[in-house]
């Protein structure tokens, strides 16, 4: 997979919340997106998988233009802010109704990715009484549960502990060796310094700075100053 | 298959565990039974049955001229059917939208079939509404013994309304079914109509817009205003001069097909932004 975004800016209420951002990602790796509290992270979250539309420049997914030849990325993954599912049904219950949607995995499929982070497949616990981290772990295990090419997950340590947090570095060191194309949100820099291979660096929506794996330590120099 | 699937998600999710949809148009339909059967009482007339009650929930009110002394009066009792119905099927599209539906969403590749997923849930949510209202209205009458078919009390329906006019419902005013099957036209065309502009304009604003539209039918019988095909009292077999039963069916229709339509495109374009 290979996500081209194209000069794309965003404005929503005459505010621009991305400005003329261009970045090339490829499948295998890890992209980590930097930046404090509305610097656009989330947004261009949502531009790469199709839930908002760029207001200038475009976006290619294999060579196809999101909104235009696709409305949805064909494969993606999705985690975004806090995760939302149905109070009344279980993690199980939950993730079966979603899988039900594309009928690509099975109940043992769902089962092994609730073990992969750490969630009891036959806990029948609803969950409306998940804590804030068991509704993190469940969040995940839906955006990963059916291998997609592309996995988008924001903030994803969130409400973790540490234990949580090795957990999501395996899981992610797992998807990018599968040979998805991954991206991540985090506040923390030494996480995605351990994890990515690119970060960006981004403030008031624009890309600040591209960093590669060698390039990390600039990204503690470009975030202090 | 996935709208299929969607559509029995929305149903359950959105209709079946929404205890709402369930306990207001029975609180709705009951009250108005015992406003009649005790306004009945007071005036010592006959009736009321069936179709008195139904008359009483939909008949909304008599043509509105205004002029010196001659107060509009705000017909609460039908603003009380059509309003929770509408209100009712404001937030769930959104709502879902925002969350669990947007794992959904991305899982369907594309978004038309979850606009009609929504489109169905919300015509099946409003029949379901109206089926319970006179569902409650048949039970009220089983209790309480009333008539199913002995047509209109007319005295009954005059007093209640306040009509004054002679051409209302004259003698050969019989029941048919349209007289029950427009308003609920009207409620679906309209609950389609403040889903789609909710896509344009934030949900209760939509509301807001439909409830205008409904005080605006009340305050002027005009054929282009569909809440007048809401309310049985404007209808021509009731009233002179009153709104075609016919027009109205053609004005519903196209507004709920205009609704789902107009609505399908706008979702394609719409941006799925969190609640904040």
């Amino acid at each position: 997979m290979k996500i081209e975004i194209k000069d794309v800016s965003k404005t929503i209420r005459r505010q621009p919340v991305i400005d003329s951002v261009c970045v090339t990602m490829e499948s295998g790796k890890i992209y980590g997106f930097q930046g404090i509290n509305g610097s656009g992270k989330t947004m261009l979250m949502r531009l790469i998988c199709g839930l908002i539309h760029p207001t200038e420049g475009e976006i290619l997914i294999d060579e196809k233009i999101l909104g235009k030849n696709m409305t949805f990325p064909d494969s993606v993954g999705l985690f975004l802010e806090s995760p939302a599912f149905l109070d009344g049904y279980s993690g199980f219950q939950n993730l079966k109704m979603l899988a039900s949607i594309q009928n690509k995995i099975s109940d043992e499929d769902i089962s092994s990715t609730l073990s992969a982070v750490g969630l009891d497949p036959s806990d029948r616990k609803k969950y409306r009484k998940y804590s804030l981290g068991m509704k993190q772990r469940l969040g995940i295990a839906a955006a990963i549960m059916e291998r997609p090419k592309l996995v988008i997950l924001d903030e994803p340590t969130n409400s973790l502990d540490t234990d949580g947090v090795q957990l999501v570095k395996r899981i992610l060191t797992i998807q990018r060796q599968r040979g998805a194309l991954v991206i991540i949100s985090c506040h923390d820099l030494s996480i995605l310094q351990e994890l990515s291979d690119e970060i960006l660096l981004l403030e008031a929506g624009r890309i600040k700075a591209h960093l590669c794996a060698p390039d990390f330590m600039l990204a503690e120099k470009e975030v202090v100053i | 298959m996935k709208f299929t699937k969607l559509l029995w998600f929305d149903l359950r999710h959105g209709l079946l565990e929404n205890p709402q949809l369930f306990l207001i148009p029975v609180v709705v339909a009951l009250t108005s039974c015992l406003t009649l059967s005790a306004s009945a009482a007071q005036l010592n007339t006959a009736g009321p049955g069936f179709l008195d009650f139904i008359m009483y929930l939909y008949g909304g009110m008599d043509r509105y001229i205004p002029g010196p002394g001659n107060l509009f009066t705000f017909p609460v009792g039908w603003m009380a059917v059509f309003l929770p119905a509408a209100f009712m099927t404001l937030q769930y599209p959104f709502q879902d939208m925002q969350g669990f539906g947007q794992q959904i969403l991305i899982r369907t590749k594309g978004r038309t079939a979850w606009w009609l997923s929504k489109c169905g849930w919300n015509l099946c949510s409003i029949l379901f509404y109206h089926g319970l209202v006179f569902l409650t209205t048949a039970l009220f009458c089983w209790v309480s013994q009333a008539s199913f078919f002995d047509g209109f009390h007319k005295p009954l329906i005059y007093a209640v309304f306040q009509v004054q006019k002679p051409d209302m419902m004259p003698a050969d005013t019989v029941w048919h079914g349209s007289m029950v099957l427009l308003p609920v036209l009207v409620s679906l065309g309209l609950s389609l109509l403040q889903m789609s502009l909710a896509l344009f304009i934030k949900p209760v604003f939509s509301f807001f817009a439909i409830a205008s539209l409904m005080i605006s039918s009340a305050y002027f019988t005009s054929p282009y205003l569909l809440g007048n095909y809401g309310m049985v009292l404007r209808y021509h077999v009731v009233m002179t001069d009153g709104v075609n039963i016919q027009d109205g069916v053609i004005l519903s229709v196209a507004v709920l097909l205009l609704a789902v339509a107009i609505g399908g495109v706008g979702f394609l374009h719409y941006d799925i932004l969190n609640r904040d």
